[in-house]
């Protein structure tokens, strides 16, 4: 594996080509490219089992691909963010203990006076005021997920890369969080998410990467989620519709689909 | 009353054997906590065992239980963590194989070359007689170089500890800081194995972080609060094991599982915590 670094400033945050992995001679990444670029607001999205989680890995250094090369630009900072589904909520920690680990620079476990500003600063961000020395179980579960991206956040990172935020979660934390990320964005951080959520990325993301293995389509949103994509992707036929400038995706009972698919409002009224 | 309480602190034996069981608990106190909360509480059980099988060959050979053990404990510990790492075999796992294998050739070597008796009991369950100066001085200075370990890692090691895949995409290198881990598993049960014994020590490695764990939901307050009590528990111990006549392992267990129930009845896990055990 090559992890060179891109020197230019005008250079993709993140420039993935030819990457192939494989675990126990079964691939799971095969010639796979993609670029990040600053700014953007990138969902990935495939089937269970399509590489997201690995291909987020290789982006963070812990997986080392068989082929291809991984380039970071110069000096990038990475904040990562588990699936939450990961973590052990038993663990003795409170909130403030949780953001500060991520500090490495600092290796005691007294924080300094700017760290304490910079803990205090990424809380009331992320509207978790007063909730410092509580432990991480005693919080609902909006507040578990932003505690972990509070964490990533304290890194000051370019890029955050967030394993599966929507996973679990209902329908008014999704659209929390989904909005949370859109203003991180307009903040200037560059954001990479996995997600099985095919409508939160097609009402909330402006760009959308498909992937089963490698990428099949990346771009965006509007247009590269289509029926064709999605079934090239998933092995399944599914639906694009149109309703009120949104785009929902639904499976297809039948097994055929229009080049577009048809439009929402028109489907409702026939069914009138 | 209190010159028959006082009167042990007369002999030089007890006294050192006070201090390294004292220290012997803060210390086991202390690292137990990074046991504990890591759900590996078989590996202190798997690993004293696994030190006993250095015990006897080092009786065997004529050379240095703190060399022979030490190196056995340690060979040990860095075994089960890389078979842990490098394949598919849970910890629980690793640790029955390498660590059973280990006592059962402790035992093969005591009854081909050794002599069961005293020395055998001792390692087993612990004893005061064989605590000498130079026992007080290694386990000063190993507890010493675990609380510098701990106060200048603690933010690697809890990282490592709590989320390993984030600390090693933050750059950390989880896989060393694994090993330095388990090599302070194996000092630390090593030097303590003296007077807390093979069968043991386990208790005072996991006993004090659970008693910690109900008091605290915070990890520097636990790590502190747990070598506090293991500090109470060996000291209050080998004062029993005195009076009573008994081995000072047993002493220092039983008064570690009083605490505990004491801690249990006073702060009974929540609900919460119930449902999500």
């Amino acid at each position: 594996m090559s992890r060179p670094a891109a020197n230019n400033d005008g250079e993709p945050l993140v420039r993935i080509e030819g990457l192939g992995l494989s675990h126990d001679r079964q691939p799971i990444l095969e010639d796979l490219n993609l670029t990040v670029e600053a700014g953007d607001l990138l969902g990935i999205v495939g089937p269970s089992g399509a590489g997201k989680t690995t291909l987020l890995r290789t982006i963070t250094g812990t997986l080392r691909p068989d082929q291809g090369s991984v380039a970071l630009r110069s000096g990038l900072q990475i904040g990562y963010v588990p699936q939450v589904e990961s973590v052990d909520w038993n663990f003795p920690v409170t909130v403030r203990q949780c953001i500060l680990m991520a500090r490495t620079s600092r290796r005691f476990a007294w924080p300094t006076n700017a760290e304490k500003a910079a803990v205090s600063e990424v809380l009331a961000r992320l509207g978790l005021d007063g909730l410092a020395d509580r432990h991480i179980r005693a919080l609902s579960g909006g507040q578990q997920q932003r505690v972990f991206i509070a964490r990533a956040l304290l890194r000051s990172p370019d890029l955050l890369l967030l394993d599966e935020p929507t996973s679990g979660v209902d329908v008014a934390l999704r659209h929390e969080l989904l909005h949370l990320l859109e203003e991180l964005r307009s903040e200037g951080t560059s954001i990479v998410l996995t997600t099985h959520d095919l409508n939160g990325v097609a009402t909330h993301l402006p760009t959308v990467a498909c992937m089963n293995r490698t990428i099949i389509a990346q771009g965006p949103t509007s247009s590269v989620l289509n029926p064709q994509t999605l079934e090239a992707t998933y092995g399944a036929s599914m639906q694009v519709l149109e309703h009120a400038g949104m785009r929902l995706i639904v499976d297809s009972p039948d097994h055929t689909h229009a080049p577009f698919g048809p439009d929402l409002d028109a489907l409702l009224e026939s069914a009138e | 009353m209190i010159d028959e309480l006082l009167r042990p602190f007369a002999y030089e034996f007890f006294r050192n054997g006070l201090i390294v069981a004292t220290l012997a608990g803060a210390l086991c106190g202390l690292v137990g906590v990074y046991i504990v909360v890591r759900g590996m509480s078989y590996l202190t059980h798997g690993l004293s065992h696994a030190i006993f099988g250095g015990f006897a060959a080092s009786a065997l050979l004529g050379v240095s239980f703190l060399l022979g053990a030490g190196v056995w404990g340690i060979a040990s510990a860095l075994a089960i963590n890389s078979v842990t790492r490098r394949r598919p075999i849970g910890a629980d796992a690793a640790i029955g194989v390498v660590t059973t294998a280990s006592f059962a050739l402790g035992l093969i070597l005591f009854a081909l070359f050794g002599h069961s008796g005293a020395s055998f009991d001792a390692a087993l369950f612990g004893s005061v007689l064989g605590v000498s100066l130079t026992s007080v001085i290694v386990i000063v200075i190993v507890s010493l170089l675990v609380v510098v370990i701990v106060t200048f890692g603690y933010r690697p090691l809890l990282f490592t500890t709590f989320d390993p895949e984030v600390a090693a995409a933050s750059g950390l290198r989880t896989a060393r800081i694994e090993a330095l881990l388990m090599v302070v598993f194996a000092i630390s049960i090593l030097v303590s194995m003296q007077v807390l014994g093979v069968t043991l020590i386990a208790a005072a490695l996991v006993i004090p972080p659970t008693i910690a764990r109900l008091l605290t939901h915070s990890f520097s307050k636990m790590l502190i609060l747990s070598s506090a009590i293991g500090a109470t528990c060996g000291f209050i111990g080998m004062n029993l094991s005195y009076h009573l006549d008994v081995q000072s392992g047993p002493g220092i267990v039983i008064v570690a599982a009083f605490a505990f129930l004491i801690a249990y009845a006073v702060k009974r896990p929540t609900g919460m915590q119930r449902a999500a055990a």
